[in-house]
This record gives C-alpha cells, sequence and structure tokens, in this order.
C-alpha cells in the first residue's frame, strides 16, 4: 500500500461529479496508485435485467386494477390533505439527506439494494423510487427531492461497487456503455497507431532519399522475379469469387 | 401536467445528467491518466462520491480502510479523502480577509455543509447500524484507531460484533460474575483502581425469584434479545421501540417488494411508473393511458348494464349505437317524421 506524499488538495466546486473526479485525480497525484483508490476484488457480478414473464404479467395484472378517477383530488376534503400537501418534516436539504442516507445505510435496505442491483434494476429508479416514497410521505418537497437525487443515486452506485456489481445506471440495459466506449477507443487508438507507423515507414523513406524510380535493378535475386511473373496476375480482387 | 408527472420528467432529466456528467468525468479522468478502464474510473468515483457525500461516515471503510488512521501506512483512498472532508467541514480552508476567499467560502458552504451535517449525525445513527452489519467499523468512520491497543487488540475489537458480544455474555465467555455481592463496591477502591468483582451472591439473594430487572425470560437471538431489553431498561415501550427500529424495507415492504421482485425482471422503466403509482397514487391524473395500463373491468360495467337491458350481446354492443339520433337510443330519425303538404 503506497504512503501518500501529500495529503488531500482543498476542492470546491458545487458539483458532487466535480469534486469526486478532482478527488481522485488528487488521489492519484499523491500517490495512491487506481487500484488502490478503487481495488479489484475480481470478475463483477451482471446486474442484467432478464426478462421474466411472470414479473411482467404481475405488473399487467396490477397496472390493470385502474387509477384515480380524473378530478378525484378535487374532490378531496381541505382539511385533511395529503402528506405532500402539507409543510415538509425536512425543509433543510442537508437535513434531509442525512435522513435519506441514514436509510439506505440501513442493513435490510442495503440487501434489498444489492438484490435490486444484482438483479438489473438500474441506479437511477432505486433512488427515484427512494425518493419519491419520501416525497409522497411529506418528508421533503419536490424541490429536495431534485436536490438529493445525485448523492443518493452516489451512494446507491458505491454500494454496487462494493457489493461488486456491474449495474445500469439509468437505462435497465446501460451495463456496456462505458466498456463500448473503451472498445471504441481501443480500436481508434490502434488505427492510430498504425496511421503513425505507416506514416514514420513513409517520412523515413523520404529521408532517406529512397524514390522507386530510382531502384536500381539487380537488387531482387531473379529467381524470385521469374516468380513473380509466372504468378502473374495472381492478385486477385477481394470479391473476387476465388478459386474453384 | 399534473405535479406528479412534472416531478417524474425533472427527475429523468436529473439522471440523464448525472449520467451524462459521469461519462464526461470517467473521459476526464482517462484523458489524465492513460490506460485505465472506465468501470474502474466508475467505481474510484461512486467511491470518493460516496465518501464526499457521507462525510466518510459511512463508508470509510468500503475500500478495505477499517481501522487505518490517515495518513499511515496502509490507509487507504477513503481514509486520506476523510482528511478533505474535515478540512472543508472545518472551515479552515477558507479565510475571510479577501474576496475570493469570501466567495470560495460562500462556495464551500453550499457544498460542504451536507457533509458536516452528515459527519457529525452519522456517527451517531445510521453509521451505528453500519458497524453492526460489520460492513464498517468505528475505527474506520472515525478515521483513527485510539492509542495504547496493540494490533492484536485492535483486530480483535474490530472482529467483535454487538451480536457476538452479545452471544459471547450468553454463553458466559466474558467472566462476566455471576454471584453479587454481600455489599456495593466502595468508592474509594473505585478511584484507587482496587475494584475487585464480586464472586458470591449475599445471603438471601436469588436471581431467579426477582421481579424487578429479570422479568420474563426472553429467548431469540441476540437481536431479539437486545430488543426486547433495551426498550425494557429505558422504560419505552417495547412495540414502539421496534417499530422505531424497523428498517426502511420494513417499514415500506411494497415498495421493497417492487425493488427486488418487480422492478427487476421487466422493463424498468414500466415497473417504476407503475410503482410510483401504487405507491401514492396520482390525484393529478386525468384520464391518460400509460405504459401497460389497460382498460379495466370497471369501466365496462356501464356498457354491461346498458346491453344487458336491451337483450345485447355484450360482443356486439358495437353495432348498437348507443348515441346520436337513433331509433336505439329512443329517437325517431330524422327526416321521416310526417310534415305538412304543400299544395
Amino acid at each position: 500500500m503506497a504512503q501518500p506524499t501529500r495529503g488531500p488538495r482543498p476542492i470546491v466546486s458545487d458539483s458532487i461529479s466535480d469534486v469526486a473526479a478532482q478527488s481522485v485525480l488528487d488521489g492519484l497525484d499523491a500517490g495512491y496508485s487506481i487500484d488502490e483508490i478503487a481495488p479489484d476484488n475480481g470478475p463483477k457480478i451482471r446486474g442484467e435485467a432478464r426478462f421474466n414473464q411472470e414479473g411482467l404479467d404481475e405488473v399487467v395484472s396490477l397496472s390493470a386494477q385502474g387509477r384515480p378517477i380524473p378530478g378525484q383530488s378535487l374532490v378531496n376534503d381541505p382539511a385533511q390533505p395529503y402528506m405532500w400537501e402539507q409543510p415538509p418534516e425536512f425543509a433543510n436539504p442537508k437535513d434531509a439527506l442525512d435522513y435519506m442516507v441514514g436509510l439506505i445505510m440501513q442493513p435490510d435496505a442495503m440487501k434489498q439494494i444489492v438484490g435490486a442491483l444484482a438483479n438489473g434494476a438500474a441506479v437511477a429508479d432505486i433512488a427515484m423510487v427512494m425518493l419519491y416514497t419520501k416525497f409522497t410521505e411529506g418528508k421533503f418537497n419536490p424541490d429536495v427531492l431534485l436536490l438529493l437525487a445525485e448523492p443518493v443515486m452516489y451512494v446507491i452506485m458505491a454500494i454496487g461497487e462494493e457489493a461488486n456489481i456491474k449495474y445500469n445506471i439509468e437505462d435497465s440495459n446501460d451495463l456496456d456503455e462505458f466498456d463500448e466506449d473503451d472498445n471504441e477507443e481501443e480500436i481508434e487508438g490502434k488505427l492510430n497507431e498504425f496511421r503513425n507507423v505507416f506514416e514514420d515507414i513513409k517520412n523515413g523513406t523520404t529521408k532517406k532519399g529512397i524514390e522507386p524510380s530510382k531502384i536500381q535493378s539487380g537488387v531482387v535475386p531473379q529467381n524470385i522475379l521469374d516468380k513473380v511473373k509466372e504468378q502473374g496476375p495472381e492478385i486477385r480482387s477481394l470479391l473476387s469469387k476465388g478459386a474453384e | 401536467m399534473g405535479l406528479f408527472k412534472s416531478i417524474k420528467k425533472a427527475f429523468k432529466k436529473v439522471t440523464r445528467g448525472i449520467k451524462k456528467v459521469v461519462k464526461k468525468t470517467v473521459r476526464g479522468i482517462k484523458k489524465v491518466v492513460k490506460k485505465i478502464s472506465s468501470s474502474k474510473i466508475l467505481k474510484a468515483l461512486a467511491i470518493a462520491a460516496a465518501v464526499v457525500v457521507t462525510g466518510g461516515a459511512a463508508v470509510a471503510a468500503f475500500t478495505g480502510g477499517a481501522g487505518v488512521a490517515a495518513g499511515t501506512a496502509g490507509s487507504t483512498f477513503a481514509n486520506w479523502m476523510m482528511t478533505t472532508s474535515a478540512k472543508v467541514t472545518g472551515g479552515s480552508l477558507f479565510g475571510t480577509s479577501t474576496a475570493l476567499a469570501r466567495g470560495a467560502g460562500t462556495v464551500a458552504k453550499v457544498v460542504a455543509s451536507p457533509f458536516k451535517a452528515i459527519g457529525t449525525t452519522l456517527g451517531s445513527t445510521a453509521a451505528t447500524v453500519t458497524d453492526f452489519t460489520g460492513l464498517t467499523t468505528e475505527a474506520g468512520r472515525t478515521g483513527f484507531v485510539p492509542s495504547g491497543l496493540t494490533d492484536a487488540e485492535i483486530s480483535q475489537v474490530l472482529t467483535e460484533t454487538p451480536a457476538s458480544i452479545a452471544s459471547s455474555t450468553t454463553s458466559g465467555t466474558l467472566n462476566l460474575p455471576t454471584t453479587l455481592p454481600a455489599a456495593g463496591p466502595v468508592p474509594t477502591q473505585l478511584s484507587t483502581g482496587t475494584l475487585t468483582m464480586p464472586t458470591t451472591l449475599p445471603a438471601g439473594t436469588s436471581i431467579g425469584t426477582s421481579s424487578g430487572v429479570v422479568g420474563t425470560q426472553i429467548t431469540g437471538g441476540a437481536t431479539a434479545q437486545l430488543s426486547q431489553t433495551v426498550p425494557a431498561a429505558l422504560n419505552i415501550d417495547p412495540s414502539v421501540a421496534t417499530q422505531a427500529t424497523q428498517s426502511w424495507s420494513q417499514r415500506n415492504p411494497r415498495t421493497a417488494d417492487f425493488l427486488t421482485n418487480v422492478g427487476t425482471g421487466v422493463a424498468t422503466s414500466v415497473a417504476t411508473g407503475y410503482a410510483m403509482q401504487q405507491i401514492a397514487g396520482d390525484p393529478e391524473e386525468t384520464g391518460s393511458m400509460a405504459g401497460l395500463r389497460t382498460e379495466g373491468a370497471s369501466s365496462f360495467d356501464p356498457l354491461r348494464v346498458y346491453a344487458a337491458e336491451r337483450g345485447i350481446a355484450d360482443s356486439d354492443i358495437s353495432k348498437y349505437f348507443t348515441f346520436g339520433n337513433t331509433a336505439e337510443a329512443g329517437n325517431m330519425p330524422l327526416f321521416q317524421q310526417q310534415t305538412i303538404g304543400v299544395a
């Protein structure tokens, strides 16, 4: 384990993503390796959403149970408002975040979250359900709900990482999005490498003053030249039918 | 658009934005540090962000840094980061003399204050819960190890959980006194450190017959025992205490079930939409059909009654007009009534 060469630098930002990125870069700069920051725990469990007819049937049957009658809310007694129509319990986002993180860190909740991530539920969906439920319980207002989205998502992601799960972030099948980017980058890198080498050879040849017209005869042994002549127009198009 | 739909839409926008930011950040780090896979960076980001959000209180041990003081050999990135959190929340980073410092202080307040709140309060609430699970330890959370303990002692403490301690207590391995003294310890003995633990019961004392402290025999595991003995000691109704200690999933079984069962096997967006409706209903809904919504049986009832009254088969009901100036609707066809003849 590397010993950091210095303490962490102060970071000022209005975005948690940015703070996290800067912290990681700062940690790398201070002497930590990426493996120390994000230790490798072996192959990850793929949190793939699998089609489940039973689950789908359940959703269909439940969703067919009907909805509130249009205008139903207008006939509610104003003296008995819904929880979310009353002043929220946490007006301060700090307190609300504390409350939410406290809930997420409960052992049972963690177990459920890990299970859901492993079964393909997206981080955004889990965060939304949790926050939305608390909103409907009158814990905080919609503005605070939106402010909590990012930190809560990150906490869920950290739980997923700790559980060694490859999870979806937004959709039910964006598991490999980052890997796909990696592959694209790798292919692009290889192509660039090839182009560079090709360019180098080209430049090197011209630098040495070698020109095809100046190549003297007799450099290639005669027997090889004869062979080439024999083969003749053997070089076929890639689209040609090939040997019968 | 109703309030609930607006919230859902806004949340979607926010999450999409977050994903974009994460991607952008991963790319940004990749430019600086070459040849690292994106998933590795994502993991590092998630750990760093979680440490920032919780003030390091609950996830310091996520990278295996439990029990290691920040800045010492073997300390992890999370331990190291906790120093940042402490610095930011402590306000030692920003002076008050310059405009820049004042400006920075304002920004830092926005970012840092939540961490401060978490860092202080989580230590006594959620973090103790995570300690209980063994996911974290107090040493991991607080980032320091009390001096005077040997490594062996520290590792022993870190492996103990309340459950193991409780079970040790019940099995007698903690060597707690089994008999009560005839007289209580003298205060001076306490101060001079010569406290001797009791070895015999006073005459006439019997634990089994006491009705004060030991009322009923509590069975079950350590958790079950604690859930009854602690509220009793604090003079709290055990049912209230149990309710208070229930987890989020216990208090929200429907949502938890959704997370484990429904939400995982099917198209998540549809399921989420359904869950939203089930959790609270949508009083702002004005008849739109979304997702997998199908016509409920109740919506057909008026038509069924109408058909039954007229002896029409349900499946043929579309052949009969129920509106307009038709014979079925009880009206005479237009322009067929008798008119005054014109000579």
